[in-house]
């Protein structure tokens, strides 16, 4: 897949496959270092897999979430989240805080979406943003 | 307006030093000062990523997406 996007942003679902090993997850990681696009996660993935894991995976698990591959939740990312969450609720679409901030996190750094969550794929057609979703990961 | 600004030149050669020493060959850096880290902005490594592949035993990838489920189950929509 080539883009003009600076990377892809992965969801905690596919952080959670490339810690179970899923070819396909790990597949993603190498596609990007070929393509020379950098890795990037959202603290709420940071959050919610490093409290999820066990005690002694913990150590080996936050090496991935260093300062080049995280993005913070910034003001201007809350406030495109908001904006988002506030136009799909008129439209009847009801998106979960953490959704809507990794969303709002890829769209406004450019980046390319992975996620297996079938709920984000309606971010193509509405904010034209690159998704790589479940049936291709 | 240009938001350039010419570091002074102690700045400079204690940088490069810097840069020499951890073996940062790469012209465009990201200073971050909150972190106090300087990251080479082409470095597009992610053997920490690799690293962590296959950290989990079976079924526990469920049992951590089962977590992540229940725990966006609490916020607000």
């Amino acid at each position: 897949m080539t883009n003009d996007s600076s990377g892809y942003l992965l969801d905690s679902n596919i952080v959670i496959a490339i810690l179970d090993n899923d070819i396909s997850a790990i597949d993603i990681v190498r596609r990007a270092q070929s393509e020379k696009k950098k890795i990037f996660f959202s603290t709420i993935t940071e959050c919610e897999v490093l409290s999820g894991i066990k005690h002694h995976q913990y150590l080996v698990a936050e090496k991935m979430f260093s300062s080049k591959h995280v993005i913070n939740v910034d003001s201007t990312i809350a406030r495109k989240a908001a904006s988002i969450q506030s136009e799909q609720r008129q439209k009847g679409r009801k998106i979960k805080t953490p959704d809507v901030i990794i969303i709002a996190t890829a769209l406004t750094a450019n980046l390319v979406l992975v996620s297996r969550d079938s709920d984000m794929s309606f971010v193509t057609n509405e904010y034209g943003m690159k998704l790589i979703s479940e049936k291709q990961v | 307006m240009s938001n350039i600004r010419k570091l002074s030149p102690n700045i400079a050669k204690d940088l490069r030093n810097f840069m020499s020493e951890n073996n940062i060959t790469t012209k465009r850096l990201i200073i971050d000062l909150e972190q106090e880290t300087v990251e080479d902005a082409d470095d597009y490594s992610v053997d920490d990523i690799l690293s962590v592949a296959g950290i989990l035993k079976p079924g526990e990838a469920d049992e951590l997406l089962d977590h992540i489920k229940e725990s966006r189950e609490g916020w607000g929509k």
